[in-house]
């Protein structure tokens, strides 16, 4: 699949063309700020190359979703398209996550079907990771290998255009209809393979850093010893507050709880977030809680992601993106648990 | 296709009651839902939320379906207020039911206690519903007090039974009481059964569940011959949700029945 080019001048006509009939979000980047998913016009998208500060999940997870009235016979879940635009390698691989959790097995979850269905997927080149990335650990890049329908590498910043590609049949119907872009020179995919290397040296530098050198032997950890009552998971434990941050916003995490309403004699169900840090999260009736106690909680979070995933469903649950570190108001810091489920 | 998350409107037809802490509801949803004993629903009180159990009628009804139910939290006290006529929500249904094709020839050994024979009369319909396919039923059942059995008349038809052979123990009880007195595993002293050729299935409260998989493995039952009925918080019932996970399953779809070698690795199976 050949590698095309869009100058810098040219690129809102090529976002409006793209995403033409859907909701467009993308980020609006100035200079060092952090960036967000906007509702924006073509004109106003900027890619500053870093990860937005909140993940993709709540635009096919939102954190209220209305199921519909009971008993009703209608099937149909209603969902806009939407395009994104910016997307980074990591929530690419939480795309696979969630797509596993809701369109695997017996059942498929509609809402999350239809929104994904009619999902664009733009994603982009991170060339300027935070501090506490560390993707790289998971033996993944900070740029997109797959599960974008376009990738765009922007060059310098944005400022010598970008390149783009097709990751999917539909974008390779949307490039296809781009007859007037040129051909990326090999210069230019030279200065993006280089702008590629540079990023992931960043992110492998903090990731040793921060003691985290290779994966293996993790799930073997959970497996081996289930101490809640180890120093190092007492430790961390201690320093969460239950405020359910990391969970809402980590680009895999999905747990959700169905709640029950009355509304003017109707009755509707809606499908909310949930945090698997509250107290009561796997109470059962009667009072009896298998994870009563927080550092059961935090460990439970962690086992999730570390073993429960990867062998379910062949996923790491945990991307590296470094969010929940950043919105952690205990300062819990993934990479130090990690570290310490290592050593242990 | 149904939506997995939205429940069927349902008739309740008739409510008995079995203990003072338990009631049976006689329920005929709009829709048939089919299912395979040990299987479970989730049960809607309208505009309050719902609970997961597993049937206690006949899988070879489709129409209505009987579930028994213990006060124990919000929705099923309000559970307990209904009476013939209401409406509720069912959905379902899930997970995996006991796997008969392996009960097959078998003597089959089944260990309940207290509400935790609610499912086991599901499996006793199917079981003897197809007679001469299993070799031999043994109930044992273990109630609190004489007073706390469930299914009473049918519990005493059991006894007149062929089919089934029938022990019976309460924790404590008074002079009235015929049957053994003491924990459901005192039973199983006076069971002769070849644990070579048999499965045994428990279902009851959890220190009821590990006392008596501890009292089959003694008996020389082999992990992978005892089964157990797991009960978690399983809410979504499609393994999307989260509550019910345990070590490598979902309980709402992987189980709730699993073999005790599929359980004995995971910390806290019985909490």
């Amino acid at each position: 699949m050949s590698v095309k080019f869009v100058t810098r001048e040219k690129f809102p006509e090529f976002v409006a063309r793209a995403t033409e009939g859907h909701e467009l979000y993308g980020q609006q980047s100035s200079d060092g700020a952090d960036p967000h998913m906007l509702r924006l016009g073509p004109e106003q998208i900027a890619l500053g190359g870093a990860r937005a500060v909140e993940p993709i999940k709540s635009f096919l997870f939102p954190p209220r979703e209305d199921l519909g009235e009971y008993f009703a016979d209608d099937n149909e879940p209603d969902a806009p398209a939407v395009a994104l635009v910016g997307v980074t390698a990591c929530d690419l691989r939480a795309l696979k996550v969630l797509d596993q959790v809701f369109l695997g097995g017996d059942f498929k979850d509609p809402g999350y079907e239809k929104r994904r269905q009619n999902l664009l997927v733009v994603s982009m080149d991170c060339t300027r990771p935070f501090d506490v990335c560390f993707c790289t650990f998971f033996d993944e890049p900070p740029y997109p290998k797959d599960g974008y329908d376009l990738n765009l590498s922007p060059l310098a910043g944005g400022k010598d255009g970008y390149l783009v590609e097709a990751g999917s049949e539909k974008g390779q119907k949307l490039l296809t209809g781009e007859a007037g872009l040129a051909d990326a020179t090999a210069e230019q995919i030279a200065k993006r393979d280089e702008q590629r290397k540079q990023s992931a040296e960043v992110v492998d530098r903090q990731a040793k850093e921060a003691g985290l050198t290779a994966t293996e032997g993790i799930a073997e950890r959970f497996q081996k010893s289930r101490d809640d009552d180890a120093e190092f998971w007492k430790k961390h434990a201690d320093k969460c507050v239950e405020c359910g941050a990391c969970n809402f916003i980590c680009p895999t995490c999905h747990c959700f709880l169905l709640v029950d309403v009355e509304e003017s004699g109707k009755f509707k169900r809606f499908k909310d977030w949930d945090s698997c840090l509250y107290p009561a999260f796997a109470r059962v009736a009667g009072g009896a809680n298998p994870r009563g106690r927080r550092v059961e909680r935090l460990q439970n979070r962690f086992e999730k992601k570390f073993d429960f995933l990867p062998s379910t469903v062949g996923l790491w649950g945990c991307t590296g993106c470094g969010r929940c570190t950043q919105a952690c108001a205990g300062d819990i810091d993934v990479r130090e648990v990690l570290k310490d489920i290592l050593k242990s | 296709m149904q939506h997995p998350y939205r429940p069927i409107k349902t008739e309740v037809l008739d409510v008995v009651s079995e203990s003072p802490s338990i009631k049976t509801f006689v329920l005929r949803p709009k829709t048939p839902i089919p299912f395979k004993t040990g299987q479970f629903i989730e049960m809607t009180v309208p505009g309050v939320g719902e609970a997961p159990f597993t049937p206690s009628s006949s899988p070879e009804i489709a129409e209505q379906m009987d579930v028994t139910i213990m006060k124990a939290g919000k929705v099923t006290s309000l559970i307990h207020e209904l009476e013939p006529g209401a409406t509720v929500g069912l959905r379902g249904p899930y997970g995996k039911g006991y796997p008969l094709d392996e009960f097959a020839g078998k003597d089959i050994l089944i260990l309940g206690g207290g509400v935790g024979l609610a499912p086991l009369r599901s499996l006793l319909y199917a079981l003897y519903a197809d007679p001469g396919r299993f070799k031999r039923v043994v109930l044992c059942y273990g109630s609190k007090t004489p007073e706390d059995v469930i299914y009473k008349k049918q519990v005493d038809e059991w006894r007149g039974m062929s089919q089934v052979e029938l022990h019976q123990s309460a924790d404590k009880a008074g002079d009235g009481w015929k049957h053994s007195v003491g924990v459901v595993t005192v039973l199983l002293d006076d069971v002769k059964i070849d644990p070579a050729k048999s499965v045994g299935i428990v279902c009851g409260p959890p220190i009821m569940m590990k006392f008596g998989t501890l009292k089959l493995i003694d008996l020389g039952f082999g992990d992978s011959q005892i089964y157990l009925s797991m009960e978690k918080n399983m809410s979504c019932g499609v393994g999307k949700c989260g509550h019910c996970r345990l070590g490598p399953y979902y309980v709402c779809k992987d189980g709730p029945v699993f073999t005790y070698d599929q359980l004995k690795g995971i910390d806290k199976i019985w909490d």
